[in-house]
């Protein structure tokens, strides 16, 4: 029936009767003319009450007809409009509603399509950006230079650690959209903005500025200050100040011209008088016994002050040398740098290097100038030796002010000291402009020496050098978590999990040294990377670690039942497919057995905060505790903190430099043996840094917020 | 019997200082200025002590002691090393290549007279370094 013909008929009807009737009754009044002219009343009356009886059913039967389909129609379309976009309008009986109530819901679709285009791109952008954002301030972060970005009149938009920690006053902590000036003084600022803006104004727009000053900041320190303008359109320009602290430099620099100056008018004296007796007793041989007495007494007390002068200068040189201004280098850390380094090259002689450990121990100096001398005497003493030989490197402190680094070779010909002398491979410095550095000399130039230890071992490059203090502590910074976290909230899908909860919910097991404790590692398998899109566990493996030993006996792992689809992509990862996890527990199950197999261990995982997210928000919904309590050990960040480095910490990788076969890879038991034995590395590695309680564990691996966030960012990129 | 000392020393004043003063306290003295030179008269003619600059203008003072060690009849004449620098490292280089004692010039005489005259009495057994009282000149790192 079409809406049409429905119309049609009820207009022909309502037309038709009342005619009709009449019609009749006016046949029926001709025929019998003995009706009276109250029958013709009453036969009219009953023909009017029909007509209005039929009128009536006409109207209910158009409205149930037309008028409450295109009502719902009405409704259905706000509904869709105004509500909820996935509602879909029934279809009516007659054909045309139904048309049109279909076609309502093709545009719907349409629409909900390219809005749900609109939204995946949406969260790709602002993904992106927030990625790009937190690239940006890690980068800000890690740049030592403190840096202040400004808009146009100069307000703060955006600032790093360092610029904090500079201008940073106790009444006055920097804060974004004040103005620049309360924190710079205007008087040495202004002049430096005002230059660039005229040599700007001069010149064309793509030309790069930049004015530069030195001043003393209001805590003291003093900086170069540079200032630069980035952004073409006005209304995105930006002044960029960059702050570099100089207050050691300077301090050195203004200490050695004191002291260059004393010490030459020191010798001044000492010397003349050395001169002229020397000179008149040269000169006068006719002099009195007396007289030339007393010149040689003048020559023997002036040499004396002389070279006790010189021993006073020698000392104090001594804290003017520049290697001194240098940053604690790790021996461990140069040692294990190199062998990563030459690792291939040695592989293809055939060769090993075998690192034979030691103690922590820091050299004071350039790190990269250390590091290239650490290969080359690696790559000496690999030239020496055949191949198939092992080489050992070892390191320690010896006669208390000094360390020793040694790379051994079995055997080979004497060795003599001249190889020290050869320009060092990969000195990026020009010859022209420099004498080509060696080991030699950049060992001297951290007032350490080099030389061949020849014993019936066979023979042994020695590096002695200076010890150093350990990197103090750094000093709290109270931003530095602020801006992990921050980051760490931009990174993750919906956040990851906070990696640094409260510690103060166990304190025994927080002092308890990490050889005393029983861990559990976990791993989980999942449907996706988003807890907070829908995504599913599909699988948690888990192993103990006890006494600083793998337990392989004592694991566990189950399959869990999603509830709803695997999608291909992560079964290509994992390979769990929905019919694998057809019947078997649901997460809300799995987890109180899997709480009570961690009772009473640390939680330990690699990258825990993807984990957590999972886990630890259906522990909240069940009325459990954080997974331990929120004590979590991550192998990532650990060995991100103990190698900074190695620059890649997934878990292929840190198992290869860890010298570990890798099974099983992504299934969460496999994942978690590989995890486990890379715990039992580390602890190892821990003990012997000096990390020996959970507690001090814990604060290592939230402690160095920059590698950290940037090792999530590349996890994340590299993960699965 | 006269001792022998050798002197390899390159500043000629300082050569004629040493020569002197060792002369008049009785030591037999010869001298050498460039490191070949003084390896080659301490294998013709061993001596019964080496006073030995580092810096000398052919081959370092490291190197001379490093091969006088390995002649069997030099192995173990004392070997007293002067030197203008003075860091802990190039001490212990130079006691593990081979060097009985340091003195740092400048330098007292009476000082050196003293060293001298303790070298050559107790020529039996390697002095070692008389300041930081280092007890073994060559401990090796951690045998690995």
């Amino acid at each position: 029936v079409t809406f049409q013909r429905t119309i049609l008929l009820a207009l022909v009807v309502a037309g038709a009767v009342p005619v009709a009737l009449v019609t009749a009754a006016g046949l029926l009044v001709e025929r019998h003319p003995e009706l009276s002219a109250r029958d013709a009343t009453a036969v009219t009356l009953a023909i009017a009450a029909f007509s209005l009886g039929a009128t009536i059913l006409l109207a209910v039967g158009a409205s149930r007809a037309v008028t409450e389909p295109l009502q719902a129609l009405r409704e259905g379309l706000s509904t869709i409009v105004g509500s909820n976009r996935c509602h879909r309008l029934p279809l009516p009986t007659e054909r045309d509603l139904a048309e049109m109530a279909a076609g309502i819901n093709l545009l719907a679709d349409q629409a909900d399509q390219v809005s749900g285009d609109l939204d995946v791109r949406l969260t790709a952008a602002t993904r992106e950006i927030a990625l790009e954002k937190g690239t940006l301030e890690s980068v800000l972060f890690a740049i030592v230079d403190g840096v202040v970005v400004c808009n146009e009149d100069l307000q703060i938009v955006l600032s790093n650690a360092a610029a904090r920690r500079m201008l940073s006053q106790p009444s006055r902590p920097l804060r974004r959209g004040e103005s620049v000036f309360a924190y710079l003084r205007a008087d040495l600022l202004r002049p430096l903005v005002d230059a660039l803006a005229v040599r700007r104004n001069g010149s064309p727009s793509t030309a790069q500025h930049l004015e530069r000053g030195t001043l003393t900041l209001p805590n003291g320190t003093v900086a170069d200050l540079s200032i630069l303008v980035v952004g073409e359109e006005e209304e995105r320009r930006h002044h960029v100040l960059v702050l570099r602290d100089v207050t050691e430099r300077v301090r050195l620099d203004r200490s050695r011209d004191r002291f260059l100056l004393e010490a030459v008018q020191q010798l001044r004296g000492p010397v003349a008088a050395v001169l002229s007796a020397a000179e008149i007793l040269h000169a006068y041989d006719d002099l009195p016994s007396d007289q030339r007495d007393a010149f040689l007494e003048v020559l023997h007390q002036d040499a004396e002050r002389i070279a006790e002068d010189l021993d006073a200068m020698q000392a104090a040189a001594g804290g003017l040398s520049a290697s001194h201004a240098g940053e604690p280098v790790s021996v461990r850390d140069l040692a294990e740098s190199a062998r990563a380094d030459l690792a291939s090259e040695l592989e293809e002689r055939g060769q090993r290097l075998a690192l034979g450990g030691g103690a922590e121990v820091f050299a004071r100096g350039d790190r990269l100038a250390l590091l290239q001398v650490v290969r080359q005497l690696v790559a000496l003493a690999s030239a020496q030796a055949a191949s198939g030989q092992t080489l050992t490197m070892g390191w320690c402190q010896v006669d208390g002010d000094l360390l020793e680094l040694t790379v051994a070779t079995p055997e080979g010909r004497p060795l003599d000291d001249a190889i020290f002398d050869g320009s060092l491979a990969g000195d990026g410095r020009s010859r022209e402009e420099h004498e080509p550095r060696t080991i030699r000399s950049v060992v001297r130039e951290h007032h350490g020496e080099v030389w061949v230890r020849h014993d019936h071992h066979g023979a042994a490059l020695v590096l002695s050098l200076p010890v150093a203090e350990p990197r103090p502590e750094p000093a709290p910074r109270p931003d530095e978590d602020a801006v992990g976290r921050q980051i760490l909230a931009l990174v993750g899908e919906g956040g990851f999990y906070d990696p640094s909860p409260p510690l103060d919910r166990h304190p025994s097991e927080l002092h308890a040294r990490l050889v005393d404790l029983s861990y559990v590692v976990f791993d989980l398998e999942t449907t996706g990377l988003g807890p907070g899109r829908g995504d599913e566990v599909v699988s948690i493996g888990a192993v103990r670690v006890r006494g600083g030993r793998l337990i392989p006996e004592d694991y566990f792992f189950s399959l869990v039942d999603p509830k709803r689809p695997i999608p291909p992509s992560a079964t290509r990862i994992h390979g769990i497919t929905d019919e694998m996890v057809t019947g078997q527990p649901p997460l809300a199950d799995v987890l109180p057995r899997f709480g009570e197999f961690v009772d009473g261990s640390v939680p330990v995982a690699h990258l825990s905060s993807f984990d957590l997210q999972f886990l630890n928000p259906r522990l909240a919904a069940l009325g459990r505790p954080p997974l331990g309590d929120g004590a979590v050990l991550d192998t990532l960040l650990l060995s991100c903190s103990l190698f900074p480095s190695w620059g890649n910490y997934n878990l292929e990788q840190l198992a290869e430099r860890l010298d570990l076969t890798v099974v099983g890879r992504h299934t969460s038991l496999g994942d978690a043996l590989t995890t486990a034995e890379i715990l039992v590395r580390l602890l190892g590695v821990l003990e012997q840094r000096g990390v020996r309680t959970l507690e001090e564990a814990l604060k290592l691996q939230r402690g160095d917020a920059v590698s950290r966030l940037v090792e999530t960012l590349r996890a994340k990129q590299s993960w699965g | 019997v006269e001792k022998r000392v050798l002197v390899v020393e390159d500043e000629a004043n300082i050569l004629l200082s040493l020569r002197f003063i060792l002369e008049r306290q009785g030591y037999q003295v010869r001298s050498a200025m460039t490191g070949r030179e003084g390896l080659e008269q301490m294998q013709r003619e061993p001596p019964d002590l080496v006073i030995l600059d580092l810096m000398l203008p052919d081959v370092s003072g490291y190197t001379v002691c490093q091969q006088a060690r390995r002649d069997p009849r030099l192995a173990r004449t004392p070997i007293l090393v002067l030197t203008a620098r003075a860091q802990d490292a190039e001490r212990r280089k130079g006691l593990e290549l081979g060097a009985t004692d340091y003195v740092t010039k400048p330098f007292r005489v009476a000082e050196l007279l003293t060293r001298v005259a303790g070298l050559l009495g107790s020529r039996e057994s390697r002095v070692t370094g008389h300041e930081s009282g280092t007890s073994d000149p060559r401990p090796s790192p951690r045998d690995p």
